[in-house]
């Protein structure tokens, strides 16, 4: 169902990898449609493919055997000749990729990634980071929710999540490495936006995800200077931090495999759910 | 707080108490027989000779079913799957499913009870939708990093600048 302003657009970024981009971004997108009704797209634009793992697990095989549309071909523009088409074929949106789940008003889609995608934009002549964001606005208006993967280093594709995203959400792990990716990001946000002015893309918030974090929930004294470093940057930079924080669970890494055997302290992801939908609008 | 068994054994107590067995068993027999066809599957039991309730598979209760053709092979084909847990694994999984469609499942002890609760969302589903099901791997259960890797190798023996590396 389309929203008076068009489909709320977040990013979920940080130049530092493990942190749990992929996992919120699953079940955000999960969460948004079953608990919240809305109509959502998530985008996988990390070449690992973590999120389209998740959402799709098994059925991501025959997605890699099947040559099925993915990201690469949102950037090429086309579907490439295949055994049932000699020719390129236009990309039919909603008809061309995954759909996780539907009801007869809403679905959750996904636009899966493939490891292939780096090799495939850097053999392209001049990659565009805006083709994205136009393949968005002409076929997507009409969702409630999309949210992009993003992988994390600096790349055009970072570019290109940017100009597609009013929103961005950074995940941060509360030990000392990981805090070392907002300062790159705050530098990879300004840089865009000078080149840009033209753009509005906003922090929505900072989450601290213990999900994956050896302490816990309570990691002592380096997770209480990491913590004091991460209100200290995200300070500097005018970001919000959520108040809830995502809870250190072993029902995380299942649940990506799509093991629903154990959810443990998983289930309280919902907590923080509901607050970053509230933040957006949603 | 009283398990569904005995709750239930209660309340059949009271029933049979204030009406008497065949009463009893002559009301539930014409309840059974006057709901829908599917209903009669969708008990998902058969009394044995015992009188015990015996849980039906999938593949029997969609056999037991007012199913035709296409439609009753893709329902066959679907409880064929959930028999052999290749599609919808766990009482979990088929929670899940039924949120990702919409409803809010409740009452599900085991699978083949699940199955009962799923049959009555699936019957809704039009011809292709079910046709997506039967094709999908999506509900088939946890992945495993093994054939994820082949299916990865199987890719990326196609790029060119991977039988450029195997020929170094």
């Amino acid at each position: 169902m389309a929203r008076a302003g068009g489909p709320v657009t977040v990013c979920v970024i940080n130049l530092k990898g493990g942190v749990g981009k992929s996992t919120i971004s699953a079940l955000l997108a999960r969460r948004g449609y079953t608990t919240r009704d809305l109509d959502v797209l998530a985008i996988d634009i990390d070449p690992q493919a973590n999120l389209s793992q998740g959402l799709m697990h098994n059925e991501y095989r025959r997605f890699l055997a099947g040559k099925r549309p993915s990201i690469v071909e949102v950037f090429g523009g086309y579907i490439p000749p295949s055994i049932t088409s000699s020719a390129p074929t236009p990309l039919i949106t909603n008809s061309t990729f995954e759909v996780i789940a539907q009801t007869e008003a809403r679905s959750l889609q996904l636009i899966p990634s493939r490891f292939d995608f780096s090799d495939n934009l850097l053999g392209a002549v001049r990659p565009d980071p805006r083709t994205l964001a136009r393949f968005l606005s002409s076929n997507f208006q009409h969702k409630d929710l999309i949210i992009i993967d993003c992988a994390p280093t600096e790349s055009i594709l970072t570019t290109a999540a940017y100009h597609a995203s009013g929103n961005v959400l950074v995940p941060v792990k509360p030990e000392y490495f990981a805090t070392i990716g907002f300062p790159l990001l705050g530098q990879s946000l300004n840089n865009f936006r000078n080149q840009n002015r033209g753009n509005q893309i906003s922090v929505a918030g900072v989450v601290v995800n213990n999900a994956f974090y050896d302490g816990g929930n309570d990691g002592g004294p380096e997770k209480a200077q990491a913590m004091k470093e991460i209100r200290d940057e995200s300070k500097k930079n005018g970001w919000p931090i959520y108040k809830n924080e995502i809870p250190h669970s072993r029902g995380f890494p299942k649940l990506m495999r799509g093991d629903r055997s154990y959810q443990g302290n998983a289930q309280y992801f919902s907590i923080f759910a509901d607050e970053f939908f509230r933040s957006v609008g949603l | 707080m009283k398990n569904r068994k005995t709750l239930l054994n209660d309340l059949l107590k009271t029933l049979v108490d204030e009406w008497g067995h065949e009463e009893v068993a002559a009301a539930l027999a014409d309840t059974i027989s006057s709901s829908q066809p599917l209903t009669r599957a969708a008990t998902g039991s058969n009394l044995g000779s015992s009188g015990a309730k015996r849980l039906l598979s999938a593949t029997a209760q969609i056999e037991r079913a007012a199913l035709e053709g296409e439609r009753r092979d893709l329902f066959l084909q679907l409880a064929e799957r959930y028999d052999r847990k290749r599609f919808l694994p766990s009482v979990a999984d088929v929670r899940e499913f039924l949120i990702m469609m919409g409803e809010r499942p409740i009452g599900m002890k085991n699978r083949k009870e699940a199955f009962r609760v799923l049959l009555q969302s699936l019957i809704r589903l039009p011809d292709d939708r079910l046709q997506q099901l039967v094709g999908t791997a999506l509900h088939s259960g946890p992945s495993e990093l093994g054939p994820l890797s082949d299916a990865i190798a199987a890719a990326g023996e196609r790029l060119p600048r991977q039988r450029q590396a195997n020929t170094d």
